[in-house]
């Protein structure tokens, strides 16, 4: 327990991290064996080849695919990305839609987190703890149970019997219905690990900065948002990641409405709808889906370990 | 708020990602506008007011996103479609039935849940899935992380098995299409059918084959993209292990095997736990993989993806007499009530952990 939710997010190692040349090191280094070698070797292996499969695959033309394996390297061309990204078949606009969904999707929920996990852990009122508490356990509520009826308000509204409690709000058909929904899911694991990283910071800042006569907005504003820049990266990561990836949310939000669709909601539909013919171009379709995130990845994933060992709990 | 509107409903490449940055711009004002309103509120009873002010924006999101749908949700999967004449919304002007719902119907919706044939397909498989994929993700990424901890190379090593996290799982469904590939008439066929050959076993027709086979054929998927999680997790957790306790082991002539199942294991068990939960949550939702493999038309349905379908066929607002959204109701609270054992469990460790600091 004491790793996995770990709140300063102190990560005990990165992946990236120098050889050991400790006691410690070579201690467990005299306890693994071939054996464990072979076991690593094989896995490594394993999960690589998937995805170069794809990436070469992507570049072999029509005929290449149909006869003969990727492995082959033969047939190489071009033409798949460039009929991906131009003409009838290009995908860029889901990929804009996308981008335009995780702008929003990844701000709004950390900032409203943060907001609520201030007052959680500075501010002393009755029942504090059983609003944190309510609010982590909210993680049990599966997308399944609230998409449809949040759909439902996007584009009715909420009402009362006959009475109008929150008029429409305009957003149906607009990328809008997407991140709104994200931005609702994301706030319970969000105002976890804002919490997390909030009850870390040293009480004495406060209390001096409440003796010199600041208010909690000027607070928040001018010393927590500076501090917690190392959370809001790691739960931007994150959360930009989910976002970019999810299918669910972007298929029952966007209705089969292709000007709002992610692109992964086009990925999707390819796969089903070309198993007879053109299918040759999903490879390159799908890995200029995945190359964004995992460029992001790549780049961050130090962020993004310490947002996982902070609170590995996303369902 | 005009200007608003027509931006929110711009098609353009510049229009769309406009109305993200506008978006966020007002928000952010709204945000700014209420830490001003915190200061200024009345002196008595002051820090009442400001605490429900900072949680605010938190409690408005959560009960129109989460508290409201459960609520909605569990009614509509209460009761039985009642269909009226309505104004369409997506296109105004025109008339269309809408499903009003609203009677009570005896549990009809969970009744056909555990009756009909496909739903109980999507039961089983779903508590196959959630028997087979977090145990075995789990076991493969304590089996990667023990392996390389320490050796030269670890962090290239760990980057490989976790570089899948960052992949959809629509992306990986069409990389495993390809893995999984049938043999064609023309002679391309993928990777894993191509071994097979060579141990002389007959091909795996994906998805084709249907059942529990194929359902077993998306649980490695799913292994292959959850067990990154598990490695990275877990390594740190090795990691954690105090040094004393595998020096007097391998003192005490322990042997590799020994001092894992001995020492290892059960000083990282917590966290075992916590990566099985979060992956057996993540397992029973299970959709996209369904959905994008189709496996729903060869009997390899989930709940999470018989809810879409069963939701899909019903459309928003198109009832038409169709039991569909009321049906995928149940379906959705079945999969809630599925969820809530793991979730007490997390809360139950997440209140632990408070009460020890």
């Amino acid at each position: 327990m004491t790793v996995v939710i770990n709140p300063t997010g102190e990560v005990p190692a990165t992946p990236v991290e120098p050889l050991p040349t400790t006691t410690v090191g070579r201690v467990r280094k005299g306890l693994t064996n071939p054996v464990a070698s072979a076991i690593a070797l094989v896995i490594g292996v394993a999960w690589t080849i998937p995805t170069a499969g794809l990436l070469v695959q992507s570049f072999r033309s029509k005929t290449g695919q149909d006869t003969k394996g990727w492995w082959t390297f033969s047939d190489l061309t071009l033409d798949n990305y460039r009929r991906v990204t131009s003409g009838t078949g290009n995908v860029l606009p889901y990929v804009v839609n996308s981008i335009a969904i995780v702008i929003p999707a990844a701000i709004i929920p950390i900032v409203v987190a943060a907001l609520a996990s201030y007052a959680l852990v500075w501010i002393d009122f009755r029942g504090r703890d059983w609003i944190y508490v309510a609010i982590f356990a909210l993680q049990v509520v599966p997308l399944q149970v609230a998409v449809v009826p949040l759909l439902r308000f996007v584009v009715n509204g909420a009402h009362l019997g006959s009475m109008t409690v929150i008029p429409k709000l305009g957003l149906a058909g607009t990328v809008g219905a997407v991140w709104l929904a994200h931005a609702c899911f994301a706030l319970p694991l969000a105002v976890f690990l804002m919490h997390n990283f909030m009850s870390e910071i040293p009480r004495d800042l406060l209390e001096a900065a409440r003796l010199d006569g600041a208010g909690h907005g000027q607070i928040f504003r001018q010393i927590m948002l500076p501090l917690l820049r190392p959370a809001l990266a790691a739960f931007g990561i994150f959360q930009f990641l989910w976002v970019w990836n999810d299918l669910f949310v972007g298929l029952v939000m966007s209705g089969s409405n292709n000007a709002i669709s992610p692109i992964t909601v086009k990925i999707a539909g390819l796969v089903g709808s070309t198993a007879g013919q053109g299918g040759e171009v999903v490879p390159a379709a799908a890995f200029l889906s995945i190359v964004i995130p995992l460029a992001v990845f790549i780049a961050l994933q130090r962020f993004f370990v310490r947002g996982l060992l902070a609170g590995s709990v996303k369902g | 708020m005009h200007w608003l509107y027509t931006l929110a409903h711009s098609q353009s490449t510049g229009g769309k990602l406009l109305f993200a940055v506008v978006m966020v711009i007002l928000f952010l004002a709204v945000i700014g506008a209420l830490l001003v309103l915190i200061d200024r509120t009345p002196r008595r009873g002051r820090e009442k007011y400001q605490a429900f002010l900072f949680l605010l924006p938190a409690l408005i999101l959560l009960g129109l996103g989460l508290i409201g749908p459960i609520i909605r949700t569990a009614v509509s999967a209460m009761t039985s479609a009642e269909v009226t004449k309505k104004l369409c919304v997506p296109r105004p002007g025109h008339s269309c039935l809408v499903d009003k719902g609203g009677k009570w119907n005896n549990f009809d919706n969970f009744r056909w849940a555990f009756t009909d044939n496909d739903a109980q397909y999507a039961l089983l498989h779903t508590l196959l899935w959630t028997l087979v994929a977090p145990i075995i993700a789990t076991a493969v990424g304590l089996a990667y992380a023990y392996a390389i901890d320490k050796v030269r190379g670890e962090g290239f090593a760990k980057a490989l098995v976790f570089l899948p996290t960052a992949i959809s799982f629509v992306g990986a469904a069409v990389i495993w299409g390809l893995m999984y590939q049938q043999p064609s008439q023309n002679g391309a066929s993928g990777l894993v059918n191509v071994v097979l050959h060579w141990v002389g076993l007959g091909p795996l027709n994906f998805p084709t084959v249907g059942g529990w086979r194929l359902t077993l054929m998306m649980i490695v998927v799913m292994i292959w993209i959850q067990a990154g999680f598990a490695t990275v997790v877990l390594s740190a957790a090795i990691k954690g292990v105090p040094a004393e306790i595998s020096e007097a082991a391998k003192i005490d002539g322990a042997t590799a095997g020994q001092a894992f199942r001995r020492v290892v294991i059960p000083s990282i068990r917590p966290t075992l736990i916590v990566v099985l939960v979060t992956i057996s949550i993540a397992t029973l939702k299970i959709f996209d993989l369904v959905q994008t493999f189709g496996a729903d038309k060869y009997r390899g349905d989930t709940l999470a993806n018989l809810m879409y379908t069963t939701y899909k066929q019903a459309g928003l607002g198109i009832a038409g007499g169709k039991l569909g959204e009321h049906r995928s109701s149940a379906l959705a609270i079945i999969i809630f009530l599925l969820v809530i054992p793991f979730v007490a469990f997390q809360v139950r460790q997440m209140v632990k952990q408070r009460a020890a600091r």
